[in-house]
């Protein structure tokens, strides 16, 4: 039978009405809080009693104090001349049991006790949340901006840009929740204390066990339908990195105890533990991506495929499944073409990219007929004008579209590339599809309608 | 800010300024305040390490000695002051209840 047991606890900070029941409860099973670390809050076995705990807060105590300072101490010592005996510590969390049925509370002044925990919120938990919150907010920011001056529609189009956007919004939401919990609590505190109670403490709200909810679904929906079926080595690299920064906090945990187990002052364990996170999560997020653009690079990651040599750079032949190839539209008997694609979908938009071309290395290479388009597959109707005007308008100031006769195309609209001249690419407007298209030739009215028969429809 | 807090004082702060009038320590305060009222007035002693520290920090005790953890403390001027003040206040409601219910003792 074990004595000890480890428990992963989630109380917000200043719950000390949830802790306090919790661990009564605990206590009247046989399990006594004895420790709080980094890696879960451990109880040790004892004979089933009725305790009564108190959570209160220290808040000169520090994370990376390597023992309670001498006036803690002395905190600890009044504590215990009133039957209060220490369970355990976490920072400026002070848990106390006593064995007496209707103790003397630790903490007698309501008014106090708010301007205590508040003391000790401002030491690291607000902090905290707030400079996650911010690092959220910009990274939100980034993103907004990368809508509006970058390749919206390939954003849009990204599962994986997408899944990181929701949650990235979803961990706003819980540090705003979490922050808005604490400062409603504060201000119902404080209207209470000023009539000398303290209210109850709240757990963690619906709306927060929601949310928790959510980002596991949205990252088990990522894996699902992003990373397995389309996008294994981003994933993987993601995946790798998450890894790596849950293995930095693990590792930072390590340092900050046994900085604490050699007696390092609080400065320097503070200082050690946050230059140990930020070096390591560069080092291991940048090698990360390192190895994984090499991988890529090398091919190690991706399925053996045949390469070819042209002036001394490695080509890699692809063959995959293209809905419209250059065989389709022209008598063409050469069997060294490459065929890539790339892209990918969300419930929002899909983009794919063609590419049909020779062998660089192929006889009379510049000779031969090649194509190349991109199908934007939009899922939302609102955003089909958004997106074909932004197709319209991304060309170069040297370029533009100039509207074309759509029927030979059996398109709804279609517009052809003119620079100084028109040139053999067209936009065509479908239902819910718009497809860029160049040719390497003027194609003919026949092979529009190849076209518009292999492209207007499902993406094979 | 603590002088302004301490412009009134609560039955807490009231016996703990009390008891300091001899110099003791933390948890002598803690043993003296039920035994000075008949256990109707209790101090917590976290809410006493809160107070002792603000006083300290407002200037109305001042440390007297420290035997390793045990701190002990007097009364300062200022102290007193405080004590006169919320005395003077006391005394001040004890007569304004009199001027209206005169002499009678509270049912």
């Amino acid at each position: 039978m074990k004595d000890k047991k480890r428990r992963l606890e989630a109380f917000p900070f200043f719950d000390y009405t949830g802790i306090a029941r919790h661990l009564a409860k605990m206590a009247e099973e046989g399990w006594l809080l004895e420790r709080i670390s980094n890696f879960g809050w451990i109880y040790r076995r004892i004979t089933p009693k009725k305790l009564t705990f108190s959570v209160c807060y220290y808040p000169k105590a520090s994370a990376f104090d390597p023992a309670p300072t001498e006036a803690q101490r002395e905190f600890h010592t009044f504590c215990e001349h009133t039957g209060w005996v220490l369970a355990a510590t976490s920072a400026q969390m002070q848990i106390f049991y006593n064995e007496e049925a209707d103790p003397i509370p630790i903490e007698t002044d309501p008014a106090l006790e708010v301007e205590t925990i508040h003391a000790a919120a401002k030491k690291s938990y607000l902090p905290g949340y707030f400079f996650l919150l911010l690092v959220a907010i910009l990274d939100c920011a980034l993103f907004v901006y990368r809508l509006f001056v970058g390749d919206w529609i390939g954003l849009l189009a990204s599962g994986t840009e997408l899944y990181t956007i929701f949650a990235l919004l979803l961990l706003v939401i819980l540090c705003v929740t979490e922050l808005c919990g604490y400062f409603r609590w504060r201000k119902k505190a404080l209207n209470a204390a000023a009539r000398g109670v303290l209210p109850e403490s709240h757990g963690r709200t619906l709306t927060q066990k929601l949310l928790l909810a959510a980002a596991l679904i949205l990252f088990a929906s990522w894996l699902i339908t992003v990373v397995l079926p389309g996008e294994p080595i981003l994933g993987a690299g993601v995946f790798l990195m998450a890894l790596c920064l849950v293995g930095v906090g693990f590792f930072a945990a390590g340092v900050t105890a046994l900085l604490k187990r050699v007696r390092a002052p609080r400065t320097v364990n503070r200082a050690v533990t946050y230059l140990t996170i930020f070096v390591l999560s560069f080092a291991l997020v940048g090698g990360t991506v390192f190895l994984v653009l090499r991988a890529v690079q090398s091919g190690a990651l991706a399925p053996e495929r045949e390469t070819y040599e042209y002036q001394g750079t490695v080509f890699t032949v692809y063959q995959d499944a293209l809905p419209l190839t250059v065989e389709d539209l022209l008598d063409v008997r050469y069997d060294g073409y490459i065929r890539q694609r790339s892209g990918g979908s969300t419930p929002l938009l899909g983009q794919f990219e063609m590419w049909q071309h020779p062998r660089l290395d192929a006889e009379h290479a510049s000779e031969m007929p090649d194509l190349r388009y991109t199908i934007t597959e939009v899922r939302l109707p609102l955003l089909y004008d958004l997106c074909k005007n932004s197709l319209l308008r991304e060309k170069s100031e040297l370029e533009h579209y100039d509207p074309t006769d759509p029927s030979p195309w059996r398109a709804k609209e279609a517009y052809r590339l003119n620079w100084d001249g028109y040139l053999n690419t067209y936009l065509l407007c479908y239902k819910n599809k718009l497809i860029e298209i160049h040719f390497s030739w003027e194609p003919t009215p026949a092979q529009m309608a190849v076209v518009a028969e292999k492209l207007s429809g499902e993406i094979g | 800010m603590p002088r302004l807090k301490f412009q009134t004082l609560t039955e807490q702060m009231f016996y703990t300024l009390l008891c300091l009038k001899n110099e003791c320590c933390g948890m002598d305060i803690l043993d003296k305040v039920p035994a000075m009222t008949n256990r109707r007035v209790s101090i917590g002693s976290g809410t006493l390490y809160t107070l002792l520290d603000q006083f300290l920090e407002a200037g109305m005790i001042r440390e007297t000695k420290v035997e390793g953890r045990r701190r002990s403390y007097l009364l300062t001027d200022a102290g007193r002051e405080a004590l006169a003040r919320e005395y003077a206040r006391i005394r001040a409601q004890v007569s304004d209840y009199r001027a209206v219910f005169g002499e009678e003792e509270p049912k």
